[in-house]
């Protein structure tokens, strides 16, 4: 487990279970919260590893869904946070059938206007993520597993079915390239 | 240690995971060598970015009401499913939930933005943006925002900019007349789904038709352009 | 998806090889656009995931990944086919520069060693394009040349305008597309896509897991046993739609068209919709389900029956 994947925001832990529970009973509204909680950080994580905010939208809401129906078999070993995680990172990589498409519709969320690109944060913090967005697919869902969300080689390995070796390369390639892009 | 031993183990020294003697030998190193100490710096310097990074992002939309929808395909949560999908859980089409012309307004400031057009693109493109234009002023009133008549204002003029001001490409004589003759196979499939979507003007799955076809055209050209490039 | 590292170092040899190779094409000692058919060979030392690019825009490039931090060629140049370059250590160039640009490229033969580990990309006009056994990203392109890729490469693009494309490797990422060539998958691949305007594309079903199959009126084929668990979407607007699949198979197959017959000669219909404006709606359970796969047509015939 890595210690970069915080609590669920905005609720103790005991609320926290009590709406998985209800919402593994079928109740939408206790999903709903569920869903507000941690929308954030699914929609973080889809957007870094995929580059693109319409592509991002479309994998977080296909995180929920699944989530809803795989609740049966969170059994609450984890928290529900870590769990939430780990199922988003696995509809991503496995579902990269728009790949060829997305370096495209990067360019059609620029085209269309500011309205549906998220609000810009720092210069920095903006250029890093571009340039994120430009790696490789590869390398970049190593670089966001590892370096930003904190998962380790072993992890990635199991996660993605790469060798754990292959996960070291590709984030030694990511970090160079991306220290060649920001330079 | 060589500089080139140093830049291959720098991931490990940042991370703290070499060992005694190794570290010592790198540590030597930085100090006496002013462009690897620059790289161990850089790399510290987007380390230290990517663990500042928001944790948290909103989405720009409110993705709630689409994931409802298909939440209704799945059975209720807690019952234990094997690997089958039921067959009512299905992905919703791309494009579901935008305004047709929005999409199409995308694609087409899409060939604009790549540039990869040739003087090929027919009149057909004006005969389709008019009849998207008028379609999009028969929808109710409340259908349509501010936001949908920019995008038709976009739309409009990226159509009529790419039938304009076309630049012929440097293609040869051979592809010129692959893209021409697909061009027309494309354009005739755009011309059937017209003509079935003015009888049936609200379906969605024509206009996402139309809209995945459009975007094999533009798939063509971008790949016509790419083979004019060095 | 196996990357090897041999390490970097170079031995003085290959050093040596490398500057007298530079020092040869420095000079423009290669190979002259007045000469007549001309042989050449030539390695170069390089590192073992080097990113390579070979321009070749008349004739073959054959491509083959081996154990050695090098590069190595046999290029047979036809009379007038022009310069042959070759240049690098990771980051290689190398092909036949056109002698004259604005005329008809003269054809080469190039046969290619290069490091397992490459990352290669190749540009053709009607050249055609062979790579086996390279295990880095693979961008092939080609407009009226075939393109045939076999091994385990870890991602493979390949475009040809004309030519047919035939994928035999196996890896996790395909995207195959052409406009009127042939498009054949009977490798394996987690995530593919193939498009196509025209042409005709033949994909196996078996060992592939998410395949996307698109054309506008391009036959599609997919034929055999579907993995289990993947999900197929295949659309096109009048090419012919058939699924050959093995008589076990377990899938759940979705058809949606608007003008097109659709016949059933495997699994069971359990739901099927048709209406004289919106077209039809079918649902079909082949044995337990566990495949989806869904096909969209305005008015292409779909056919689904037992592989012979």
């Amino acid at each position: 487990m890595n210690d970069r994947v915080d609590p669920i925001a905005g609720g103790s832990d005991v609320q926290g279970s009590d709406l998985v529970r209800r919402a593994q009973g079928g109740d939408r509204s206790a999903f709903r919260r569920l869903y507000e909680d941690h929308v954030g950080r699914v929609y973080a994580l889809c957007l870094r590893l995929t580059g693109d905010p319409e592509d991002a939208m479309e994998r977080t809401q296909d995180v929920f869904v699944r989530a809803w129906g795989k609740l049966g078999s969170f059994r609450g070993e984890a928290a529900f946070a870590t769990w939430l995680h780990r199922l988003a990172v696995n509809v991503v990589l496995a579902d990269r059938r728009s790949a060829g498409r997305r370096e495209r519709r990067v360019d059609v969320a620029a085209a269309l206007g500011p309205r549906s690109q998220p609000a810009p944060r720092s210069g920095l913090a903006v250029d890093l993520e571009r340039a994120i967005a430009a790696l490789p697919p590869g390398a970049r869902a190593v670089f966001v597993l590892y370096d930003v969300e904190g998962y380790r080689h072993e992890e990635i390995a199991e996660m993605t079915g790469i060798a754990a070796g292959t996960s070291k390369a590709q984030l030694h390639r990511a970090r160079k390239l991306l220290r060649e892009a920001l330079a | 240690m060589t500089c080139e031993e140093v830049r291959k183990r720098l991931d490990e020294w940042v991370e703290g995971s070499l060992d005694e003697r190794d570290e010592e030998a790198m540590a030597a190193h930085l100090a006496s060598c002013d462009a690897c100490r620059g790289e161990a710096r850089s790399l510290e310097a987007l380390l230290a970015a990517a663990a500042g990074l928001p944790r948290e992002i909103r989405p720009p939309r409110d993705l709630w009401a689409g994931i409802d929808a298909r939440l209704d395909d799945e059975p209720a949560a807690g019952v234990e499913r094997g690997e089958a999908v039921p067959l009512a859980a299905r992905r919703r089409p791309r494009g579901a939930g935008l305004p047709p012309w929005a999409l199409v307004a995308a694609a087409l400031a899409l060939v604009l933005v790549t540039a990869a057009v040739t003087s090929i693109l027919t009149r057909n493109d004006e005969a389709i943006a008019l009849k998207l234009r008028r379609a999009g002023e028969s929808a109710p009133p409340a259908a349509r925002s501010a936001d949908d008549r920019e995008d038709e204002a976009r739309f409009l003029a990226a159509s009529q900019e790419l039938l304009a001001g076309l630049e012929a490409q440097d293609l040869s004589p051979e592809t010129m007349e692959i893209v021409r003759r697909n061009l027309e196979v494309i354009d005739a499939a755009i011309a059937e789904l017209q003509v079935a979507l003015e009888r049936d003007p609200g379906n969605g799955e024509l206009t996402r038709m139309l809209l995945a076809t459009y975007q094999r055209k533009i798939d063509l050209l971008e790949q016509a352009a790419r083979s004019g490039e060095g | 998806m196996r990357r090897s590292h041999r390490g970097g170092r170079r031995s003085p040899g290959a050093i040596a090889v490398s500057l007298a190779v530079s020092l040869v094409a420095a000079l423009g000692l290669a190979s002259s656009p007045l000469a007549a058919q001309q042989r050449i060979e030539r390695g170069l030392a390089a590192s073992s995931d080097p990113t390579i690019r070979v321009y070749n825009l008349s004739g073959s490039t054959a491509i083959t990944g081996w154990d050695r931090d090098s590069v190595a060629i046999v290029a047979e140049l036809a009379p007038g086919a022009g310069r042959f370059y070759m240049a690098g250590h990771d980051a290689i160039k190398l092909g036949v520069e056109p002698a004259n640009p604005e005329g008809t490229p003269g054809s080469a033969r190039l046969e290619i060693q290069v490091p397992r580990g490459s990352v290669v990309w190749v540009k053709a006009a009607d050249a055609s394009i062979e790579v086996d056994g390279v295990e880095g990203g693979l961008d092939l392109y080609s407009v009226g040349g075939s393109v045939r890729v076999r091994g385990a490469p870890a991602t493979v693009r390949a475009e040809s305008m004309e030519g047919s494309i035939s994928i035999e490797a196996r890896t996790p990422w395909l995207r195959a597309k052409t406009a009127s060539g042939s498009i054949d998958l009977s490798g394996e691949a987690s995530d593919l896509a193939a498009s196509t305007v025209s042409g005709t594309i033949r994909a196996t079903a078996a060992r592939q897991a998410r395949a996307r199959i698109e054309s506008v009126t391009g036959e599609i084929v997919v034929s055999g046993r579907p993995t289990r668990g993947g999900a197929w979407e295949i659309e096109t607007h009048s090419g012919p739609v058939t699924l050959a699949l093995a008589p076990d198979t377990d899938a759940e197959i979705e058809v949606h068209t608007f003008g097109g017959e659709v016949r059933v000669d495997l699994g069971r219909i359990v739901n099927r919709r048709i209406d004289d404006l919106a077209g039809s709606d079918w649902k079909i359970l082949a044995g337990n389900g566990g495949t989806s796969m869904t096909v969209r047509t305005f008015k292409a015939p779909v056919t689904i029956r037992p592989a012979r």
